[in-house]
């Protein structure tokens, strides 16, 4: 097996261990089969690498269900997503100031969602 | 805080400061000899720890003599954020276990935010806080994970940087009630409202309080070029530090700086940082767990 970042997820790379979430709870199991939208699921979760079956050597396929996520209500996700859009609209023509934006986007929704709220 | 630098560089901010924008300043602020003043203790543990023989009894003795101070002092010692497993119950043990700066810088910070504590309805100090909070948090995580020289020095950096806009409000309310209302009816950056209304920025009245303080340069000039790092031809390191900080703060909406707009980060900070979207990730996840413990911090307003 090896150790990869999440980034680099691709579908059907088959998942080593178990990956759980910040309360200890899984997320996912040893042998799922992983889908390339995984990638962004598991950052949310603030997951940054996962071990993964080598090449030909992977158990008997099966394909999970996404990591159960608290999702926002899509009036407060697209909020936030307004919100965060606006404070950067004088940047966002540089390309690391929008993945800095998306970064952005991607951590407050995820702390909204675990009850956090307004910082 | 590092022991002061070089006089020639003590100078130069002095000389900077001095001889820019004096007269923008006196405007802005009015009477300039009216400026707020840190207890007697702080100068006088920065002046005893310049003794590389000093103890840590000695030092623990002259903060405990400011027993308002030492109380808040040991309340952040104490804090989540720094998370001991027993509770230190005085001074002179923080200095063992914490170290000299460490200790220096707290005092600093509680002595700095009961100097600025809320006065005025109309301004949102506690989010100006917060933001400055989130900031010297955002700070030291970037210190550590660039390997920065001295974190500590970062954390103190990225909480001052925005004093000036205390000055402002605390010294010049009317320019800084205009001010607002530029940011507000233009939806603009704070320093735009500040150049364009008055022709100086938060950072120089900060620089400028901070040479009145006595601060070392180094963090004098990160206060001054928080927004500019670009002019910077010294301690590029903490001045780059504070730089992203600060943005990184204002991306994840941490308090309020006092503006709703994201400046550009400069490309020469993207470069020496070596930042990158793994390392940003990285960084936002332990900027929200270290807010998190640190609300200790934020009581100390109240």
């Amino acid at each position: 097996m090896r150790k990869i970042p999440v980034e680099d997820i691709e579908d059907d790379m088959v998942l080593a261990e178990e990956v759980l979430d910040d309360r200890g709870e899984v997320l996912l199991n040893a042998g799922d089969r992983l889908r390339k939208t995984y990638s962004a699921k598991l950052g949310a979760w603030g997951v940054t690498e996962i071990f993964v079956e080598s090449e030909g050597s992977a158990p008997a396929p099966r394909v999970p269900e996404p990591p159960e996520e608290q999702r926002l209500p899509k009036e407060v996700e697209e909020r936030i997503r307004t919100r965060v859009n606006h404070r950067f609209a004088n940047v966002i023509e540089d390309p690391s100031m929008r993945k800095l934006m998306e970064l952005s986007i991607k951590r407050l929704l995820a702390r909204t969602a675990n009850g956090h709220g307004s910082t | 805080m590092q022991h002061p630098g070089n006089d020639a560089v003590e100078m130069d901010v002095a000389a900077g400061c001095a001889a820019v924008q004096t007269e923008q300043l006196k405007a802005l602020i009015g009477n300039i000899d009216n400026i707020p003043t840190l207890p007697t203790v702080i100068a006088e543990v920065t002046e005893a720890i310049r003794d590389p023989r000093v103890d840590a009894s000695h030092v623990g003795q002259i903060i405990s003599r400011d027993q308002a101070l030492s109380a808040k002092t040991l309340r952040l010692v104490n804090s989540a954020f720094y998370g001991f497993p027993r509770k230190i119950t005085n001074i002179t043990r923080a200095i063992i276990v914490m170290g000299f700066n460490k200790v220096q810088n707290l005092a600093l910070t509680a002595s700095v935010l009961d100097t600025f504590k809320s006065r005025d309805k109309d301004f949102d100090y506690a989010g100006l806080w917060k933001h400055s909070l989130g900031t010297a948090i955002a700070a030291e995580v970037l210190a550590k994970m660039v390997k920065a020289g001295d974190t500590e020095d970062a954390f103190v950096s990225g909480l001052l940087h925005d004093i000036g806009k205390l000055v402002m409000a605390l010294y010049a309310k009317e320019a800084f009630a205009r001010i607002r209302d530029h940011v507000e009816r233009n939806d603009v950056l704070m320093l735009s409202a500040e150049m364009e209304l008055y022709e100086i920025d938060h950072g120089l009245v900060g620089a400028w309080l901070a040479d009145e303080w006595k601060f070392p340069p180094k963090l004098t000039r990160a206060i001054r070029l928080h927004h500019n790092p670009d002019a910077a031809r010294e301690f590029q390191e903490i001045i780059y530090i504070t730089h992203a900080s600060d943005i990184l703060c204002r991306a994840l909406e941490i308090g309020n700086g006092g503006d709703k707009r994201i400046p550009l980060m400069s490309k020469t900070v993207w470069t020496a940082l070596r930042l990158n979207e793994s390392v940003l990730d990285k960084c936002m996840t332990e900027i929200f767990e270290g807010l998190d413990k640190a609300k200790d911090f934020l009581e100390l307003l109240k």
